[in-house]
C-alpha cells in the first residue's frame, strides 16, 4: 500500500513537472571540482575573456510554464574553466578567449535537456588563433522541475564541456610553449 | 480510493499536458474587421534555442486502458527515447551554430506582411520568450489597431527523415473600434485568449528527404552534409513559406469545408514539388522535397501576391557573431520578386495619398457579393466611381478586388471589369 503512494507521488510528480509557472531560479554554483576533470599533463593556460554571444538574457529556456532563469551564467562558465586542471589566474603562454554561444535548457517528454555551448579562441604568442567550439549537455528525466534539479542538469553540462576543453589543452600547450 | 484518486491524477496529468498543446483552429479575418486594420504590431514566438528531434511517445498506458506500472513504464520508454533523440540531434545543431534561424524568420515575415494591402504592420520581431505572460504584456503596450503574434516552432521528426516547422498565427484587436466590431470588449483583454483573436490559423510546413536512409543517423547525416547544406536550405524556404501564407492568409476570406467562399489561392502549387493545401478546416499544409534543387529554387510568388508592391529586401541577417571559417554559413536571402497584379488596367490611383487607399474606377463594372462572375450584383458602379480598396486576390476568372464603393461593401473583377456588363 505504502509503496502504491510512493509509486503515486512519483508519477503524478513527473506529470505535474510541466504545469507549475513559478520560476525556476539558476545560481551560479558549480558542483564539481577540479578533482572530477581529466589532467591534461603539465599544462598551464590563462582565460583572457569569457564573452556573452546569446541571444537570452537571464532567462535560458523553459519547463513547462515555468521559466528558468539564470542571473549570471558567463560567471558561472568562467567558474567552469577555472576548475579546469591548469588554469592560472597569472599570464601564460597559452591564453583562452572563450565566446559563449549558447546556454538553455529545455523540456522533452518526461525529460529535460541542458546545453552549454562555447567557441574558444585559443591564443598562442606569434602564432593564429585557433578557434574549436564545444558542447556539454545533459538529457534526464524530470522528476520535480526544482530549482536543485535542473541546476544539477546545468552543471552537469558544464563539467562535460569542461571535460572537452581539458582534453584539447595538451595539444596547445606544446604548441604555445615550443617558442 | 487510491485507485480511484490515481486515476483522478493521471486525467489531471493528462488534460494538463494536452492543454498546452493546442492547435490553432481557422478563424479567417472578415472584410469588415480586415477594413479597420490601418496598423499592427507583429510579434514572431521561437521559444527554442535550437532545433530539435521529435520522438514516438510510448503509450502503454492509454493502449492498456490506465495504471500506474504502465505510466512509470511509459516514463522511461519516453526518457530513453529523449536521450537517444538529443544525442542524434547535436550534429545538426553543431551545422546551425553560425545559422539564425530567428533572424531569418524575422527578415521574411518583415517582408511578406509589408505586401498586406491596406494594412501597415510594424517590424515583426522576435520574441524568445513564448510564455502567456510576455505575449500578454506585448500586447498590452501596442497602441496599434491590432497585434499579430505568430508562435513557431522547428523540429525534426523521430526518424529524422523530414523537418517541421509549425506557425500559429493569432491577430488579436487592439482598438476599441476593432474589438467592438468583433463583439468584443476591452474586459475581454484582460490576458489574451485564444478565442479572441479574430484571426487564426494553424500553418504546418514539411521538408522530406526523397530518399530517406534505413536509419535515423542516415537521414540525419545527409542533412547535416556540408555545414547542414540541405537543412539549412530546407528552414530558408519554411521561413520563406510560412511567411507568405501568413499574410496571403490574413488577406483571404472565409473557407467553407476545404472550398473556400472566395477561391483559394493558396491551392497553387509553385515551381518544384512545393505543395501548399488547405484542410477540410481550414489549417494549412505545405510540403516539399529536400533535394537542392527544390531547396535552391525560391518559390515564386505570383500567385499569393496582392496588388501591393512587395518591400524592399531587408537586409542580410548579421551573424550572431563572428563565425569561424571552418563553420561560416551565410544565410540565403535571395528574394523572388513577386509579381504585382495587374489592376492598373482597370483602376488608376486618385489623387488622395496612396495609403488610404482610396481609387477611382476607369470603367463600369459590377460590384459583387462574391468573386466569382455569376454572383449577385450588388451595385453597378460608373466609370470613375471612387472606390476604397481592402484587399485583393486571384481565382480562375482572373484578379477580384475587395472594395468599399457606393456605400456597400463587395468583390469587383478587374480582369474582365472592362468588358462585364453591368
Amino acid at each position: 500500500m505504502r509503496q502504491t503512494i510512493l509509486w503515486a507521488a512519483a508519477v503524478s510528480s513527473v506529470l505535474l513537472a510541466a504545469c507549475g509557472n513559478e520560476p525556476i531560479q539558476l545560481h551560479n554554483e558549480l558542483s564539481w571540482s577540479s578533482a572530477s576533470l581529466q589532467r591534461s599533463p603539465s599544462c598551464q593556460f590563462s582565460l583572457a575573456a569569457v564573452t556573452d554571444r546569446t541571444q537570452s538574457s537571464d532567462k535560458i529556456g523553459a519547463i513547462g510554464n515555468a521559466p528558468v532563469l539564470a542571473s549570471d551564467v558567463v560567471g558561472w562558465v568562467r567558474a567552469a574553466f577555472e576548475q579546469i586542471p591548469g588554469h592560472s589566474q597569472q599570464p601564460q603562454n597559452l591564453s583562452l578567449d572563450v565566446e559563449l554561444v549558447r546556454s538553455y535548457i529545455h523540456a522533452l517528454s518526461v525529460s529535460k535537456s541542458a546545453n552549454v555551448v562555447i567557441r574558444v579562441n585559443y591564443l598562442r604568442p606569434a602564432q593564429n588563433p585557433i578557434t574549436r567550439a564545444y558542447r556539454g549537455a545533459d538529457t534526464s528525466m524530470n522528476w520535480f522541475s526544482s530549482d536543485s534539479e535542473v541546476q544539477s542538469a546545468f552543471n552537469r553540462a558544464l563539467k562535460e564541456m569542461a571535460q572537452q576543453v581539458a582534453g584539447d589543452l595538451g595539444q596547445f600547450c606544446e604548441s604555445a610553449n615550443s617558442r | 480510493m487510491l485507485a480511484h484518486l490515481s486515476r483522478v491524477c493521471g486525467a489531471m496529468s493528462f488534460a494538463l499536458l494536452l492543454s498546452g498543446c493546442a492547435t490553432a483552429v481557422y478563424q479567417p479575418l472578415t472584410p469588415t474587421s480586415r477594413e479597420q486594420i490601418r496598423s499592427a504590431d507583429a510579434v514572431i514566438g521561437v521559444g527554442q534555442q535550437e532545433i530539435t528531434a521529435q520522438i514516438n511517445q510510448s503509450n502503454i498506458t492509454a493502449a492498456t486502458g490506465g495504471g500506474l506500472l504502465f505510466a512509470l513504464i511509459d516514463a522511461g520508454i519516453n526518457s530513453s527515447r529523449s536521450s537517444t533523440a538529443e544525442d542524434a540531434v547535436r550534429p545538426l545543431r553543431d551545422a546551425l551554430l553560425s545559422y539564425n534561424y530567428d533572424d531569418n524568420l524575422r527578415i521574411q515575415m518583415n517582408d511578406q506582411l509589408g505586401t498586406v494591402t491596406g494594412m501597415s504592420i510594424g517590424n515583426a520581431r522576435v520574441t524568445k520568450d513564448v510564455t502567456d505572460a510576455n505575449y500578454n504584456a506585448v500586447y498590452q503596450a501596442s497602441n496599434k489597431d491590432a497585434v499579430l503574434i505568430t508562435s513557431v516552432n522547428y523540429s525534426m521528426t523521430a526518424d529524422f527523415s523530414a523537418l517541421t516547422v509549425n506557425a500559429t498565427p493569432l491577430l488579436y484587436p487592439k482598438s476599441s473600434g476593432l474589438k467592438a466590431s468583433s463583439g468584443l470588449s476591452n474586459a475581454d483583454f484582460s490576458s489574451l485568449s485564444i478565442k479572441n483573436a479574430i484571426y487564426r490559423n494553424s500553418i504546418s510546413f514539411t521538408s522530406t528527404l526523397p530518399f530517406p536512409s534505413k536509419t535515423l543517423e542516415g537521414n540525419r547525416d545527409l542533412w547535416a552534409a556540408n555545414n547542414g547544406q540541405l537543412l539549412i536550405g530546407a528552414l530558408n524556404l519554411s521561413a520563406d513559406e510560412i511567411a507568405s501564407v501568413v499574410s496571403a492568409d490574413i488577406q483571404q476570406t472565409a473557407v467553407k469545408g476545404n472550398k473556400p467562399l472566395s477561391g483559394d489561392t493558396f491551392l497553387v502549387s509553385g515551381p518544384g514539388d512545393i505543395q501548399r493545401t488547405r484542410s477540410s478546416i481550414g489549417t494549412i499544409q505545405i510540403t516539399s522535397r529536400a533535394t537542392p534543387q527544390t531547396l535552391a529554387a525560391r518559390p515564386v510568388r505570383s500567385n499569393i501576391s496582392y496588388s501591393a508592391a512587395p518591400a524592399a529586401v531587408a537586409p542580410p541577417a548579421a551573424p550572431i557573431m563572428a563565425a569561424p571559417a571552418t563553420t561560416a554559413v551565410t544565410t540565403n536571402t535571395t528574394r523572388t520578386v513577386a509579381t504585382a497584379p495587374s489592376t492598373a488596367s482597370a483602376i488608376s490611383p486618385s489623387a488622395t495619398p496612396s495609403t488610404s487607399n482610396l481609387q477611382r474606377l476607369q470603367a463600369a463594372t459590377v460590384l459583387r457579393d462574391q468573386p466569382k462572375l455569376t454572383a449577385r450584383a450588388i451595385a453597378s458602379l460608373e466609370a470613375g466611381s471612387p472606390i476604397q480598396q481592402i484587399s485583393s486576390m486571384r481565382n480562375n476568372e482572373g484578379e477580384w478586388t475587395f472594395v468599399k464603393a457606393a456605400g456597400q461593401h463587395g468583390w469587383i473583377n478587374i480582369t474582365s471589369g472592362m468588358t462585364a456588363s453591368p
